[in-house]
């Protein structure tokens, strides 16, 4: 009876120490960076948050200067979609000196803040991923290490009005024999959209991202009203245009693609489109950038991550005057 | 018949005193460290964190502080649970020295320890924040120094608390 008592104490024990030694390598790793939000977003998830990991290996190259530049995937592993997904890099030198740091936003899903009616390409949804592309000014003979943060915001998001649907995708190679990704894509939504736009992220064989390309839909050519400008980037509801994304990836290096799609919401009536969110009137900047060459991508880029920042810190902005509202009204 | 007893019994000093250095533990980075810059807070369900309401509790020893109790805790209740000889109790404090510095160094060494965390962790709590605690955290020599001072007191603690729960 005692033999068979001590045997079973010994087994537990086991397991118990298993458990122990399970819960030491899991306290470590759960004490590290969260790579989460700030919480602005919502104080109130009701239980349900995003969580963006890093997927896969970051392909860590460099530019046509000697410029460190980083490509990569984010995923969102939480249960709840994320928007303004950022990605901020820390570059030690030998020394463990700071030797500079830079950021990018990642590029994902075209989703709606529910509460102030305006979209941004920079969400993913639970299970999905995006690619990223930070271009730096940063030596990479200098760089001896680095560290990265990963930010959200996690507020409550919903579909777009408009939606950008890729018809079909025809790849050919241009004069360089680099890859050129074609094809059409049609607003099945409810709604008109300008500023429509397609992003491929390519993939090499080893699974590494190798580039990530945009380019603008040639739509409808119609008068914005709020910045009195014009912008052949709109399609009308159930209309069709088409896209030509040059990359600059030999044939023969790619392995797989995926893209993304966006737009801004608009309402589009007798060649004029009105903002449904006026809030992206700055995108139109973008449009400038649309069939780049190399140094131009780079600042297509930098571009974005600053207008995307300042369109995130004014939703912060509103977000926090409809708190202060509703907390009035109550 | 004495010492078996001994033998399939746990040592319930050393494993409260592990525990109670676990929480003082999980108390720094409740009260000192914002929760976003921590997987297990940031993702709990409840807010538990005291960041906002309870002044800054462990000052700059706050920054070592965690790696010293983790491997301090951990070789505590590991050896609580293995009643034994003091051999193996320095085997304990040298399993637990490796394994917190190795994350430690993985830290330093951040170009390729991402790389070895296998695709699959994503999506599966805590593992999944691996990659992100060796590419966001910081290495710092004094952790290390911390890890070894921690292992050391360690062996110490359980040698002391072997004799008198051998009699108990």
């Amino acid at each position: 009876m005692n033999k068979t008592r001590n045997g079973f104490m010994k087994s537990l024990r086991y397991v118990c120490l298993m458990g122990v030694i399970a819960l030491g390598f899991m306290t470590i790793v759960a004490t590290g960076g969260g790579g989460n939000g700030d919480g602005d977003g919502d104080g109130d998830n009701n239980g349900a948050s995003p969580n963006i990991v890093l997927l896969g290996s970051l392909n860590v190259t460099t530019d046509y200067f000697g410029d460190i530049k980083i490509f990569g995937e984010l995923k969102n592993t939480g249960n709840k979609a994320a928007i303004f997904i950022e990605i901020k890099f820390t570059f030690y030198d030998s020394s463990s000196n700071v030797i500079g740091t830079d950021y990018t936003y990642v590029d994902g899903s075209c989703m709606k803040i529910s509460t102030i009616n305006t979209t941004s390409d920079t969400a993913l949804v639970p299970n999905e991923f995006g690619a990223f592309e930070l271009w730096t000014n940063i030596d990479a003979n200098l760089v001896s290490s680095y560290t990265y943060r990963i930010s959200f915001d996690a507020y409550d998001l919903e579909q777009p009005t408009a939606n950008l649907v890729v018809d079909s995708i025809n790849i050919q190679t241009d004069y360089f024999d680099d890859l050129e990704l074609l094809g059409t894509a049609t607003n099945l939504g409810t709604t008109g959209l300008i500023f429509g736009k397609i992003s491929f992220a390519i993939k090499n064989a080893a699974g590494l991202i190798i580039d990530t390309d945009f380019s603008y839909i040639e739509g409808e050519n119609v008068y914005l009203k709020s910045i009195d400008s014009y912008t052949d980037t709109a399609l009308n509801v159930g209309s069709t245009g088409t896209f030509d994304v040059s990359t600059s990836i030999g044939s023969t290096e790619y392995s797989t693609y995926y893209y993304k799609t966006s737009w801004s919401d608009a309402n589009i009536s007798n060649g004029i489109a009105e903002h449904i969110s006026d809030i992206l009137s700055n995108a139109v900047i973008e449009r400038n950038y649309d069939h780049l060459n190399n140094q131009d991508r780079r600042e297509a880029r930098k571009e974005r991550d600053m207008r995307i920042e300042r369109i995130k810190n004014k939703v912060k902005q509103l977000m926090k005057s409809n708190e202060i509202k509703d907390a009035t009204s109550e | 018949m004495q010492d078996r007893l001994s033998r399939t019994s746990i040592n319930k000093k050393q494993v409260i005193i592990g525990f109670i250095a676990l929480l003082i533990a999980s108390g720094v980075y409740l009260i000192d460290r914002p929760p976003d810059q921590t997987y297990f807070i940031s993702q709990s369900p409840l807010s538990i964190t005291l960041y906002d309401s309870i002044p800054n509790l462990f000052g700059t020893i706050g920054y070592s502080l965690p790696a010293f109790l983790h491997v301090f805790s951990f070789i505590l209740i590991t050896a609580g649970l293995i009643f034994c000889n003091k051999r193996s109790y320095l085997i304990i404090c040298v399993f637990w020295f490796f394994v917190d510095s190795a994350f430690e160094l993985g830290q330093k060494f951040n170009d390729v320890t991402p790389q070895i965390v296998p695709d699959w962790f994503a999506g599966i709590p805590f593992l999944e924040n691996t990659r992100n605690y060796f590419l966001q955290g910081t290495f710092d020599v004094i952790d290390l120094a911390a890890i070894a001072f921690g292992s050391l007191i360690a062996y110490f603690v359980i040698s002391v608390t072997r004799e008198r729960s051998a009699i108990a």
